[in-house]
């Protein structure tokens, strides 16, 4: 497919309507000037979404057929040519990259936390790409995506190590620091400093013969074995067995490899699996330091099973809780699953810090009540995930779960409301809940529906229960003690000294028992046409008391999720999150034959809100809008603007690869994102817009549009996150004013060795190319053709930013070479585009 | 909720039609298009008049019965109104009257930092570092300032200062949670606005989005009172970071700038989010030009600043250090007051405000603040000052809530001094300084010898425009029984007079009589430039003339008379 538009070659051009960027079909090329200069010629014309690249075609008349004019020459969106007549016709042609690559892109930076090297080419570069459309039945079905992040163990796996030296001797070595044991696996010794580039200088590398094939052992290593118990590849390993430390020559293992040259470089590269010990493998050539590798070989919990295992029980703060969805957004293959956790969080907003607030009535302990705090957030996003990984999951449940959330409870004062005698009860949940949660403000409901409704949420509260009451709401205060021996009686029984759960709690006492009559008389606007439109949606809730009271509440609950207004707010917030800021709730007129595609589009959804049975399942809405053109197209490409989490997690993503040896090309702990603690004030979340995670302020939530993040300070904090990111490991910038080390790790070198063949290595327009590629899938290459020259040119400049300095005479490997990549990728990465998704 | 966006999506289009249609030219150009065009379809004055506001607020609620004293209020000392000790106030903490002087007495406020011989008022002792420790009267003929204020003196006396007494809002919540959240709103209880203040003002000035900095935070994180959806107001952690980092070395930061400026050159298919951020990266290159040629200002070698006279009457000091007083910003020690003394001194060194760390910071984030609205086009900048939450021994005339009034005072003190030596953009004129606290505290100190959260607050506003003291008018609003709204002397429930104003509410708190809303407008409206349509929708309770904001009425939301705004402006 092709947009081109003919023109009159003479004098004048013509400008075309202002392009359409979010319509599905595009209009042609938009041609800003022509001028002729005697026989030059030169066209200019505007930038065209996802052009892979332009051509000039001519013709002597309109109605002739048009050729491609060889001649000339194209600059980014400018021509310029020569004719000897007078008179001709051109017309511009864009070249779109193909539907299915925008799709992709747009399926990667909507439904995932931004594209992976390795997404793009399953999905549509590689060698068997499964195309965007099973991606997206993928995601929508994450129960059938593996998933272990959670709970994998302790570091059972094989780790790679290597070093790179020059050898004294031709010896190599292995060694421990203390006694203890460790298995050891697929050694390697090469010349050169490429880990298993070349010939494998060693005798029994695998260890699948005796070790009297090639290996020695003297002193404290003279218990080692070859093992069966394990191997990385083969039946066998090594099992290094010290009965103290050794020192190398004359203390150790170690093989006397062939061909030893004095002066040669050489890179030891082996994998080595810990036992449960903590002490350190050495592995070294011969001579004082010579090529030395070690790395401690104690057993370590992943970041992310850590932080899983600790908020399970109560163990972990804030900062923990925040470094598991950080951890699982940039890793998780339930990318989809990750984006709605975050998007219903952000939804259903509650305050951290207002529940430390309200318990600090009960504890002192400022610790223990950010970890309280953080197990309530951290269990409604639990039980949200439970519902999101169900194939019928309903909105409805998630708007239960909120609204039986403690976290929530206290966040808008439910907690201390009161409805009994002349109690007057609190409004502010039920207006958010209306206003936010459900219907949208200004739509469907008035002042005395507040009222009256926020009666039926008195009583709702907090306890301190028995763990196995957790879901009782009617449990009594638990009675399990802390301390016994206290001897005065007010502190044996006060709550600080009770072992429970605060779970949610229905005190009759406090609660309105009066009939309730919400939206008396009201009816469905004409505007949502059939099947909505005249239906009454008054609610009565007759007056109850008791433990049956709780009712008032499930039956608001019941009555709201699935009315017309709350499947027009939230598809409005859905297609809001995954194709374009403008979609509105409250205005459509689902009855004009003219209404707009997005206007359609919501409409399409409620209909898939409405039609299934249960109503309201989350997957046939996000089906409908993936489905869509919108989505598909243009509408829903690059439109959007990266919030700080997106921003971040969307950077260590576009260069993280499977390297294939345990390591990826891009990484982070969590932490360098979202700070390690409460308090934390230096973190790239806080710093680029206070976006406090579980901590926001303000009942709206975060924003979703670009204008409420993006000033020209909070880009100057993307740009450090960004150039911190492509930092090497010990740069002394990289820490860049955090409180922790910062572990947001990048090899671009490593990643660009990867997956492009040797001799493009020192290519700079290549490179310059590639990164581009994967970083901005979906902005064609022929819109990023001035981004890859000024790239390439950079590539091709020394770091003062004068001197001309080849890329191309760089060695790879060389910390010149590794500087100037990680200089070009990090500025691709603070460009506009980049901020987009 | 979105209650700007109409305004700035139409302003916005009409610039994009405009130009694109009439000049023919990208949206690129938008920058360079004079200020003026831009607020083509803007009403008021605000970012245009040169006019600039520093807020500093004090987190944690300051207690305002020890900043302004209410002296003549028998209740002050004794709530029983006797000799029982039983029902002395505040026993613990309250701030002593000086023996044989009468601060019935009107005129200028006693001014302890400077022999009268050098301007200053009565203050007789020649101790450079003289420590005052008994209340200042203050010559409004029944209030006195906390000794630790003694630097508001002098800019009291040149008219430059109003002590804003009994300030607060209806239905006052005591949660500090939620009341900063109300000032920094502006909007107490409201449903519907939950972005800031100051941030509704910046959007309505219509520069918030084409100006690199207009209002600028300068603390841990960007405050309430300047967040909001429809545009992102700059906060700075660490002046230190507004550079590119450089990357890969040091010294390619040129090669990066380049490399950036470029990138943003390029043309773009339209998207809806372009324009904003070709917008916003030409206000990072500015904002990095910006802070690349403050720098040396905000490095601690660049803090030079000091004052012109012999300050506290340290003539040692003066006549040691090239005839200049002391530092302004008292970032270290060294800079803090007469600390450094030659060696053959025979004075002890003395610090002119408690030196900590949290001092030093505070007194840098306020340098900033200073520097970034004299040499750039930002409107709005602040800071904050932590710890006034004094519920335990928190100090009479000294103490930890004494050391938090000293920084204030000088604060307000070297703010009037910068802008008055160093203007650039900015002259003392120009400039309203506001302090702000969520609420005041308990009349009646607490078992504890500290107070309790509690209702009405004070506040400050310093500013050479100011219409403070004159002679004949005084600077103290709020605290006087001449008020509009009278300071009720006595106790509560005192027969055929009701309740003194120390016990308005509930029989313990202070009862207000000025809404801090209306500070604030006086301030938008009249210094700033908003038209009165922008401050009602700035600040939705001044269109609601059940809250009184405007002139003095009574607020029907909790029936208490309300005078209005304090007419300082």
């Amino acid at each position: 497919m092709r947009y081109s538009l003919a023109f009159t070659g003479i004098a004048t051009a013509v400008l075309l309507a202002p392009l359409a960027a979010r319509s599905t079909s595009l209009p042609a090329p938009d041609i800003r000037s022509l001028q002729r200069n005697g026989q030059q010629i030169q066209l200019d014309w505007a930038p065209y979404p996802a052009a892979a690249g332009y051509r000039i075609q001519k013709a002597p008349s309109p109605a002739d057929p048009f050729v491609d004019d060889p001649l000339g020459l194209l600059t980014g969106f400018s021509w310029q040519g020569n004719s000897a007549t007078a008179t001709g016709f051109y017309r511009v042609v864009a070249d779109p990259i193909s539907d299915e690559a925008l799709l992709t892109a747009n399926v990667l930076n909507r439904l995932a936390y931004g594209p992976t090297p390795d997404d793009l080419e399953r999905i549509l570069s590689g060698p068997k790409p499964i195309g965007a459309n099973a991606y997206i039945a993928e995601q929508l079905a994450p129960e059938g995506l593996p998933d272990t992040l959670d709970t994998e163990p302790p570091n059972e796996g094989w780790t790679f190590l290597t070093a790179t030296g020059t050898a004294g001797a031709g010896k190599l070595y292995f060694y421990l620091d203390a006694p203890g044991q460790v298995y050891i696996d697929d050694v390697t010794l090469v010349k050169g400093s490429e880990p298993n580039v070349g010939a494998n200088l060693l005798t029994n590398p695998g260890f699948e013969s005796p070790l009297s094939t090639g290996w020695l052992s003297t002193a404290n290593f003279a218990n080692s074995v070859q093992s069966a118990d394990k191997a990385r590849t083969g039946t066998k390993s090594l099992l290094l067995v010290g009965t103290a430390a050794g020192t190398g020559n004359g203390n150790s293992f170690y093989q006397n490899f062939s061909g030893y040259q004095a002066g040669q470089t050489y890179t030891i590269g082996f994998w080595y699996l810990p036992t449960n010990q903590d002490l350190s493998v050495i592995s070294r050539l011969s001579g004082t330091d010579s090529g030395r590798a070690a790395a401690s070989a104690a057993p370590t919990r992943p970041p992310i099973a850590d932080a899983y295992s600790k908020l399970s029980t109560t163990e972990g703060g804030l900062g923990v809780l925040r470094s598991w969805l950080v951890g699982r957004a940039v890793r998780s293959p339930r990318q989809l699953l990750e984006v709605l956790t975050q998007f219903f969080e952000n939804h259903f907003v509650t305050e951290h810090s207002k529940t430390v607030d309200y318990f600090d009535r009960y504890y002192d302990d400022f610790t223990l009540m950010d970890k309280i705090a953080a197990g309530l957030e951290f269990r409604e996003v639990s039980r949200w995930r439970a519902v999101l990984l169900n194939p019928q999951g309903t909105f409805k449940e998630l708007l239960t779960i909120s609204a039986e959330s403690p976290a929530q409870i206290i966040y808008l004062d439910t907690v201390g409301s009161r409805g009994d005698g002349n109690n007057i009860a609190n409004e502010n949940y039920t207006r958010e809940l209306l206003e936010l949660y459900t219907f949208g403000v200004d739509n469907g409901y008035d002042q005395n529906d507040i009222v009256t409704m926020s009666r039926a949420w008195t009583g709702w509260t907090v306890r301190l229960v028995d763990p196995a009451q957790i879901d009782n709401p009617f449990a009594l205060q638990t009675t399990n003690k802390l301390d016994f021996t206290l001897t005065n009686q007010t502190a044996l029984t006060s709550i600080s000294n009770l072992v429970g759960t605060w779970s949610f709690a229905f005190r009759t006492s406090r609660h309105n028992n009066k009939e309730k009559l919400i939206f008396p008389g009201k009816t469905v606007p004409a505007r949502f046409g059939a099947p909505y439109a005249g239906r009454n949606y008054q609610l009565r809730l007759l007056a109850r008391s008791g433990n049956p009271a709780i009712n008032d509440g499930y039956d608001v609950i019941n009555h709201l999720a699935d009315q017309p207004f709350t499947q027009e707010y939230i598809s409005v917030k859905l297609c809001r999150l995954f194709v374009h800021e403008h979609f509105e709730h409250g205005v459509y007129d689902y009855r004009d034959p003219n209404l707009s595609e997005e206007g359609k589009l919501i409409r399409a959804c409620m209909l898939a809100w409405e039609n299934g049975t249960p109503k309201g399942q989350l997957r046939k809405v996000l089906k409908v809008i993936f489905d869509s053109e919108l989505f598909r197209k243009h509408g829903g490409s690059m439109q959007k603007v990266k919030t700080p989490l997106e921003f971040c997690v969307s950077a260590i993503r576009g260069l993280r690869a499977d390297l294939g040896d345990g390591k990826f090309s891009a990484s982070t702990d969590g932490q360098s994102i979202v700070g390690r603690s409460i308090t934390a004030s230096t973190s790239p979340l806080i710093r680029m817009g206070v976006m406090k995670l579980f901590n926001r302020t303000e009942p709206d939530g975060f924003p979703e549009a670009g204008a409420g993040w993006i000033s020209g300070g909070t880009l100057a904090e993307r740009a450090h996150f960004i150039q911190a990111f492509l930092m090497g490991a010990g740069d002394p910038e990289k820490n860049d004013g955090m409180s922790v080390a910062n572990l947001n790790l990048s090899d671009p070198v490593a990643l660009l060795k990867k997956k492009l063949p040797a001799n493009r290595w020192t290519d700079a327009p290549y490179v310059a190319g590639y990164f581009l590629g994967i970083l901005l899938p979906g902005e064609g290459a022929g819109n990023l053709a001035e981004y890859r020259n000024t790239a390439a040119a950079f590539l091709n400049t020394g770091d003062d930013g004068n001197t001309s300095s080849p890329f191309s005479v760089l060695s790879p490997g060389t910390p010149v070479y590794d500087t100037r990549v990680r200089g070009m990728v990090s500025l691709l990465m603070l460009s506009p585009r980049f901020q987009e998704q | 909720m979105n209650h700007f966006s109409p305004q700035i999506l139409t302003r916005r289009s009409f610039l994009d039609q405009s130009l694109k249609t009439t000049l023919g030219v990208a949206l690129s150009t938008l920058v360079d298009v004079p200020p003026l065009i831009k607020k083509a379809l803007a009403e008021g004055n605000i970012g245009l008049s040169g006019k600039k506001v520093l807020f500093i607020f004090l987190r944690g609620a300051n207690d305002a019965l020890n900043s302004v004293v209410p002296v003549e209020d028998p209740a002050y000392y004794n709530h029983g109104l006797s000799t029982n000790p039983d029902d002395n106030t505040r026993p613990v903490i309250g701030i002593r009257k000086t023996d044989g002087v009468d601060y019935t007495v009107k005129g200028p406020c006693f001014d302890a930092t400077q022999l009268a011989t050098h301007g200053g008022a009565e203050r007789v002792s020649t101790d450079p570092v003289f420590s005052h420790t008994e209340a200042i009267r203050l010559g409004n003929g029944f209030a006195a300032l906390h000794p630790s204020l003694k630097f508001l003196a002098p800019v009291y006396n040149a008219g430059h200062l109003a002590l804003i007494h009994r300030v607060g809002y209806p239905r006052q919540s005591r949660s500090h949670f939620d009341s900063q959240n109300f000032w920094e709103t502006g909007a107490p209880y409201s449903a519907t606005i939950r972005d800031g203040l100051l941030y509704r003002a910046m959007v309505e000035s219509g520069l918030a989005t084409t100006r690199p900095l207009t209002g600028v935070s300068i603390q841990r994180s960007l405050p309430l009172i300047l967040r909001g959806s429809q545009a992102a107001m700059t906060n700075l952690t660490d002046t230190d970071r507004y550079s590119l980092l450089g990357l890969p070395s040091v010294t390619g930061v040129d090669k990066s700038s380049a490399f950036l400026a470029q990138l943003n050159k390029h043309p773009y298919p339209r998207k809806d989010n372009r324009d904003m951020l070709q917008l916003q990266y030409e206000n990072l290159g500015k904002t990095l030009d910006i802070f690349g040629q403050l720098r040396p200002n905000f490095d601690e070698e660049g803090n030079t600043f000091r004052d012109d006279i012999p300050t506290d009457n340290d003539t040692e000091w003066y006549a040691n250090n090239g005839n200049q007083g002391y530092y302004l910003f008292p970032t270290t020690a060294e800079k803090n007051g007469g600390w450094r003394r030659s060696a053959s001194s025979t004075v002890a060194n003395k610090y002119v405000v408690p030196q900590d760390g949290t001092s030093s910071e505070f007194f840098k984030n306020l340098k900033a603040a200073a520097l970034i609205l004299n040499k750039t086009d930002a409107i709005v900048a602040g800071t904050q000052l932590d710890g006034f939450d004094t519920h335990s021994g928190q100090g009479g005339a000294t103490g930890p809530h004494a050391n938090l009034l000293r920084r204030v005072g000088w604060a307000l003190y070297s703010l009037q001094k910068y802008f008055t030596r160093y203007a650039d953009k900015a002259a003392w004129k120009d400039v309203i300084v506001v302090t702000m606290t969520e609420f005041g505290r308990t009349t009646i100190q607490n078992s504890d010898d500290g107070t309790d959260h509690a209702e009405a607050g004070v506040m400050w506003v310093a500013g050479g425009a100011l219409k403070g003291y004159d002679g004949v008018r005084s600077g103290v609003i709020g605290c006087s029984p001449n008020d509009p709204v009278k300071w009720v002397t006595g106790p509560e429930n005192q027969a055929g007079i009701g309740d003194g104003s120390m016990f308005g509410v509930d029989n313990r708190y202070l009862k207000r009589a000025y809404d801090y809303r209306s500070v604030m407008g006086e301030i938008l409206r009249k210094h700033l430039g908003a038209t009165q349509g922008q401050l009602n929708k700035i600040i939705p309770g001044y269109a609601d003339t059940r809250e009184s904001l405007l002139a003095k009425g009574t607020s029907t939301i909790d029936g208490t008379p309300i005078a209005g705004e304090p007419g300082i402006l």
